[in-house]
């Protein structure tokens, strides 16, 4: 049971990072949203959706969303949502090397910060009373 | 950085809607435990037809909008991490609307990741 969750979000976390950053890359080039007009939303959208690496992004994301439907039909929302975290030190570390983007220390602490919640959530799902159905 | 921040906020209070209204649907709906191909298949469109299911779709698309808007004014490595408040937000809501326990070493580790989303929402 443990077993099962527990990989199946790797593999979705894994999805969702990669997306991610397939997202980030197609949003770099579709550029900022700086005009509010309806039309120029609209613009901006129908860039976006139609970038291929919006597009990669969101088949990635869309097989995350599929592995997480699984995931939530065995395991509370409230412990599983939170082992999607590992994520962002993933994304960190690939935005570094594939968008040459500079991660200061703050940011790494903040994210230390968040992973180290993550660990004492999971920790949290050893207590079975916590853990009832 | 405050209008990224303001629309992320936004985005993760579409998320969180989005993911209690799914858990809602799939717990209703019960375990998976049939994986063949046929079986999945009927799963899967009984899932995604179901109401609350689909309520927390539209909810995920306007999530997923205004989070394309946010990758277009901020670094990933920084917008990620910042929706890390959603845990807060979702252990609140699954208390109130699940009815979940949410155990005192849980609240630790949200306070702990609390505390990392505002080191990283000060590093943009």
């Amino acid at each position: 049971m443990r077993l099962r969750s527990l990989s199946v979000m790797l593999v979705a976390i894994l999805a969702a990072g990669a997306g991610n950053l397939c997202l980030s890359k197609g949003m770099q080039l579709v550029g900022s949203l700086e005009v509010f007009t309806p039309s120029a939303v609209w613009a901006f959208f129908s860039a976006a959706v139609t970038n291929p690496w919006v597009i990669g992004g969101i088949a990635l994301e869309l097989a995350n969303f599929l592995l997480w439907l699984a995931v939530l039909s065995w395991s509370q929302v409230s412990w599983a949502l939170p082992l999607n975290a590992l994520e962002y030190i993933l994304v960190a570390l690939a935005a570094r090397l594939f968008l040459g983007e500079v991660v200061g220390p703050v940011r790494w602490v903040g994210i230390g910060l968040i992973a180290a919640g993550v660990v004492l959530l999971y920790a949290s799902w050893e207590h079975p009373e916590t853990d009832a159905a | 950085m405050i209008r990224a921040t303001v629309v992320l906020w936004a985005a993760m209070l579409a998320s969180s809607l989005s993911n209690v209204l799914t858990s809602r649907g799939m717990r209703a709906r019960g375990p998976l435990e049939d994986y063949s191909p046929g079986h999945l298949l009927r799963w899967g469109w009984g899932s995604v037809t179901d109401k609350w299911v689909l309520l927390g779709l539209v909810a995920g698309a306007a999530n997923f909008l205004l989070w394309l808007v946010v990758l277009s004014w901020a670094d990933v490595s920084w917008a990620l991490p910042m929706n890390a408040v959603e845990y807060a937000v979702t252990a609140l809501m699954a208390m109130w609307f699940l009815k979940e326990r949410v155990a005192p070493r849980r609240w630790a580790a949200i306070g702990l990741i609390v505390a990392g989303v505002g080191c990283v929402m000060g590093s943009w």
